[in-house]
């Protein structure tokens, strides 16, 4: 049996690096870890974020698993790595002002990514970290068009300040 | 409400921004009167004239060529080639391309919807100053009519000079007595002159206008007229910027640009500064290839045109990116402009006993 989890809440941003977003939108989440080993922990994560740009609003939420390295577990600055997979649902809306109406549709969806980050955990309280979560399985694939532009099948960057509770 | 009605209401409430172009960036729909030149009205003798001379390879130096050669219905009233050819071509599209005749090194322009042609943000240009042709040398669809009739390449072929033709094309006419009597019908006393000529054709072109397309019928508030694949592209479309030129009614500003598109071939026949109209959206999906010259062949190309685009000079224009992952949504935003029905008649036969249409 797993003891409790240690919890840290996080907040922090995305940088989304798929389809036509560029800005980056806030993000807010919570890890759970579970000690394996003395360098090893067991983590779920969960966190909503938004992407706003140019008339669209993305909210999505992941939750994901994965295992956490951390060579140096003592260390009052302690680096650590972490690998994993999950699954970022999202709803999504687009809106034009144009002079007849306002164009807009509703869309929602969800991907399956593999996640790696690396971070400090400070005094074995705070943590600071940064992740990429790549898109291995994307909400839709081209079935019409078959040029030669990018797919749209590639991530989001995560950035946080972590606090254990 | 639906749920994904009241989820959308939800999401905009949180944040409450839609993309607001400037008005010089926006799209709307067509007008549903087609105007016309207060000499010229659109009267059904006119207009039922007009398509037989716009059918009838008469019009041609050697009889051989007519409007419809280059403006077949089925290809949207384009050729469906990427340039056309002209005098001493044989049938209709890719037998065309492959056969003997004339090449005119620019691509057909759709004949459908050209009766908007000035027709942008800012309203309508007069009939009498509608802008015709990649590069604008001429106005008005009465005075258009009259070029390719005089053109070498397109129909004039070298048995007349260009001062001869029309009196040529008038004394033929006028010894068809089905023809006199229709020019009688349609311009009473007038009866058989260049301008009537040029009236009639003008007359029946006014009528090729599509019926309103899924674009024109959401905007007029039939919310179910565009799927949400259709709204995303159009919202891209106007995110990345091509609606800086592609915009209005036409999706057109009506203005020249100098794009980075490859060159052809041949060497362009026009004033050799490469600028060329942004051509209107409008019933895309049936008019490849595509650009003045022909150069991009199938949709994909237009948007891979944009995305491969190089702007090396401060004289070009164009850079912009089509939406990233947008392939799909812009795609089917193009049908969202194209699914308008419209007429395509072809006449079996016209006055002069020719085959319509040409050889
Ligand atoms: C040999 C093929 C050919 C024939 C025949 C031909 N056209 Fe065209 N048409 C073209 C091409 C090519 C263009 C674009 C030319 C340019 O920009 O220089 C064009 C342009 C036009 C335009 C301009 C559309 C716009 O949006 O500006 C109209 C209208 C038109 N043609 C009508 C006619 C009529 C009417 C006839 C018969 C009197 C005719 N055409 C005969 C090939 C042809
Ligand atoms: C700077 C003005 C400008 C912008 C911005 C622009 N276009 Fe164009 N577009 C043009 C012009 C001009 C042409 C014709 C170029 C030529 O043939 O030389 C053209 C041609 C096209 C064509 C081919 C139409 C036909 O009938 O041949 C398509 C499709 C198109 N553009 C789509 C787009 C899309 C999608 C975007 C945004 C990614 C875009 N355009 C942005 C001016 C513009």
């Amino acid at each position: 049996m797993l003891r409790s989890p240690e919890v840290t809440v996080r907040a922090g941003a995305v940088f989304p690096m798929f389809l036509i977003y560029e800005n980056p939108g806030p993000l807010a989440g919570v890890t759970l870890g579970w000690r394996l080993a003395q360098r090893l922990e067991l983590v779920a994560r969960g966190e909503a974020g938004a992407l706003f740009f140019d008339g669209i609003q993305r909210y999505q939420a992941k939750l994901g698993v994965g295992v956490r390295l951390m060579p140096w577990p003592k260390w009052p600055v302690s680096p650590w790595v972490q690998l994993g997979v999950g699954t970022t649902a999202h709803a999504e809306r687009v809106g034009v002002v144009l002079p007849e109406r306002t164009a807009s549709a509703t869309d929602f969806g969800a991907v399956v990514t593999a996640d790696a980050s690396l971070g400090v955990r400070i005094v074995q309280r705070f943590e600071v970290g940064l992740g990429w979560d790549h898109i291995v399985v994307p909400w839709s694939y081209y079935s019409v068009y078959m040029g030669n532009e990018a797919d749209p099948h590639r991530g989001y960057a995560l950035a946080w300040f972590g606090v254990k509770l | 409400m639906s749920f994904h009605r009241l989820l959308s209401v939800a999401l905009l409430l949180a944040i409450g921004c839609s993309l607001k172009p400037p008005a010089s960036e926006t799209l709307s729909s067509l007008p549903t009167s087609v105007p016309a030149p207060a000499d010229n009205p659109t009267r059904p003798e006119a207009v039922e004239l007009g398509r037989a001379l716009f059918w009838d390879p008469i019009l041609s130096g050697n009889r051989d060529v007519a409007c419809a050669t280059c403006h077949h219905p089925s290809f949207g009233y384009t050729d469906g080639l990427a340039v056309s050819v002209g005098v001493g071509g044989r049938g209709v599209g890719s037998a065309r391309a492959a056969g003997p005749g004339a090449r005119v090194a620019r691509n057909s322009m759709s004949v459908l919807g050209a009766a908007f042609n000035g027709l942008t943000v800012d309203g309508a240009a007069l009939p009498e100053a509608a802008p015709m042709f990649w590069d604008h040398r001429t106005a008005s669809l009465e005075a258009q009519a009259l070029g390719p009739i005089k053109n070498e390449l397109e129909m004039r072929g070298n048995a007349f000079r260009e001062d001869e033709i029309l009196d040529e094309l008038v004394a033929r006419l006028s010894g068809i007595p089905e023809y006199v009597a229709r020019f009688r019908a349609a311009f009473g006393a007038e009866g058989v002159t260049a301008t009537t000529l040029a009236k009639a054709i003008a007359a029946f072109e006014r009528t090729l206008v599509p019926s309103p397309t899924s674009f024109d019928r959401y905007m007029a508030g039939d919310d179910g007229a565009m799927t949400a694949s259709q709204i995303r592209g159009m919202h891209g479309f106007i995110a990345q910027g091509c609606a800086r030129c592609h915009s209005g009614p036409m999706l057109s500003d009506f203005k020249l640009h100098r794009l980075p598109v490859r060159e052809s071939g041949a060497p362009d026949l026009g004033d050799g500064t490469g600028q060329f109209r942004t051509p209107s959206l409008r019933m895309i999906t049936l008019t490849a290839p595509y650009m003045h010259n022909g150069t991009v062949t199938t949709l994909d190309g237009t948007i891979d045109f944009y995305h491969n685009l190089e702007v090396t000079s401060p004289l070009l224009e164009g850079d912009v990116e089509p939406p990233l992952g947008g392939g799909d949504d812009l795609r089917a935003f193009y049908e969202a402009l194209s699914d308008g029905t419209f007429d395509r008649t072809i006449p079996e036969r016209v006055p002069s006993g020719l085959p319509p249409g040409g050889t």
